[in-house]
């Protein structure tokens, strides 16, 4: 598998880096499952760090932590396309904000056009995830299911819409990837301190 | 002929169906002496008091000819259960030769399961599960035999119509999926009860949410000038990456020297661009079985949500 592809040089610039690169192989775990947390996680991190001004970097920062779990979990969990459709609801949101303050601002005739397709699509996903918050409101068939179980749904994304007995099985795994992203932060958090 | 009426709940305590057996064996050898049945029949037929063939009329009314030799199971079911070996009356015909005992056991339990659904046989069921594995066989799904059924093993003392055998096989799924979390939350193995451990669990996600808002904040605070851009590329030469060729290759140390060098004209652009390339290439990442994702995109295809979200969810950028 190394075979595979040259590895690039290292020109290393920043002193710190080599630092980084021990920690990286300390923080870059044997199962898969983590080393891609780890890549998501740390792309955004590098980007976060670029763009975002410093006032909104915890949000910022927590919602990436969210997305790069989701992401490593893979389609095939109720919770990861939950977090992951939310993520889009979000960006669909802030989409229509920023284009309706541009539309309002700007000329209306040429930008209606294009502003109000993009509006339409944003809309119907806004709209979609506000329906799906707003089933929340009737409960899912519970034969029986203990009353604390509601408090578990609010807890885990998307657990609104499942029975009980997938609820547990979604709890299991969530709880196996928060642990592994409190870990991954935690490595990056000591090894930054200690600089 | 005794015809038990329909059943209640087997009373816990065996010495009331002991008392059974000798009443009924005494009725059941004056029936079998009428009955010109060439089978001698074991107590469990004895205990219905009817010969062989209307006992297994009664049990099998649907598969009778899906199981030929059937009421030679029976007996011997009857003959391993728990009262039928006391029983003085009994003759012991010679044991049939025992198949290989992995075939009898599997269809003693399909017998004993479709058994299961029928009232009349309650007692030498029960009678099965309690003398053979109890919980080992518990839950056993046998798909191999029959898929449409999901076998279930009622325990002793418990009712057989097909609502609380589908609630009892929830109710034990439900009892594992509570085992695995009870596994996976520290300091919860030793809480006995379902409320309680709900609430550790509960606390337990809730801790742990806490936490990666709390690291957050502090990743947030890290002096910007650590180079995050070094990290990131060490990480992707641990990647397994798929087989993008030279080019993604190349595309790699055009986004490090971005990082390196500063080059803050087009800040956003490597991104994009790499986002682009991952959005040509789906079909790369569905052959490729140890792709990025890691997950197994090919064996996944196969759902069309999650085709759906493959090529719209994965490759969008955070």
């Amino acid at each position: 598998m190394d075979g595979k592809r040259t590895t690039p040089p290292h020109p290393n610039p920043n002193p710190s880096s080599a630092a980084l690169q021990a920690g990286a192989a300390a923080a870059a775990a044997e199962s898969s499952k983590a080393r891609m947390l780890a890549f998501h996680f740390l792309r955004a991190l590098s980007r976060i760090h670029r763009v975002t001004p410093v006032r909104r970097r915890t949000r910022t920062i927590r919602r990436a932590a969210y997305s790069s779990m989701a992401r490593a979990a893979g389609p095939r969990r109720a919770w990861s396309r939950a977090l992951l459709g939310q993520a889009r609801a979000r960006r669909a949101r802030r989409a229509v904000l920023v284009r309706r303050r541009v539309l309002t601002a700007a000329a209306p005739a040429p930008a209606a056009g294009g502003g109000g397709g993009r509006f339409i699509a944003a809309g119907g996903e806004t709209s979609a995830a506000a329906a799906a918050a707003a089933s929340r409101v009737l409960p899912p068939r519970q034969a029986g299911e203990p009353p604390r179980a509601d408090a578990l749904r609010r807890l885990v994304p998307g657990g609104d819409a499942m029975e009980y007995c997938s609820l547990l099985d979604e709890t299991a795994d969530y709880l196996r990837s928060l642990r592994a992203q409190v870990q991954l932060m935690q490595g990056l958090v000591d090894l930054f301190s200690c600089q | 002929m005794r015809h038990p009426s329909s059943p209640p709940e087997v009373p816990g305590a065996g010495g009331e169906i002991q008392a059974l057996v000798p009443v009924a064996s005494a009725s059941g050898s004056a029936a079998r002496s009428s009955s010109g049945c060439g089978r001698s029949g074991g107590s469990f037929t004895e205990l219905l008091g009817l010969p062989t063939s209307q006992a297994m009329e009664l049990l099998l009314p649907a598969a009778a000819p899906a199981f030929p030799t059937d009421p030679d199971l029976v007996d011997r079911a009857a003959r391993f259960s728990a009262f039928a070996s006391p029983s003085p009356s009994s003759p012991s015909p010679t044991p049939p030769p025992p198949p290989s005992s992995s075939a009898a056991a599997k269809r003693k339990a399909d017998l004993a399961n479709c058994v299961s659904k029928s009232k009349a046989a309650k007692k030498g069921k029960t009678a099965v599960a309690s003398g053979e594995d109890k919980d080992g066989g518990g839950d056993c799904d046998d798909d191999d035999e029959k898929p449409a059924y999901v076998h279930v093993r009622a325990r002793r003392g418990q009712a057989t119509d097909s609502h609380s055998l589908a609630e009892r096989a929830r109710r034990e799924k439900i009892n594992a999926r509570m085992e695995l979390l009870k596994e996976l939350v520290p300091g919860c193995s030793k809480v006995s009860g379902t409320a309680l451990v709900l609430d550790e669990i509960i606390n337990h996600v809730q801790s742990l949410q806490r936490q990666v808002e709390y690291l957050s904040m502090r990743l947030a605070a890290v002096n910007p000038r650590v180079d995050f851009g070094g990290l990131d590329n060490f990480l992707t030469t641990e990647v397994t990456w798929p087989d993008m060729g030279v080019n993604g290759a190349r595309h790699l140390m055009q986004l490090q020297q971005h990082f390196w060098h500063g080059d803050l004209a087009h800040p956003l652009q490597p991104p994009s661009q790499w986002e682009k390339r991952a959005d040509t290439h789906p079909p790369v990442f569905s052959n490729s079985s140890s792709s990025l994702f890691g997950y197994d995109l090919a064996s996944s295809g196969a759902q069309p949500q999650t085709g759906k979200l493959k090529t719209e969810l994965w490759p969008v950028s955070l």
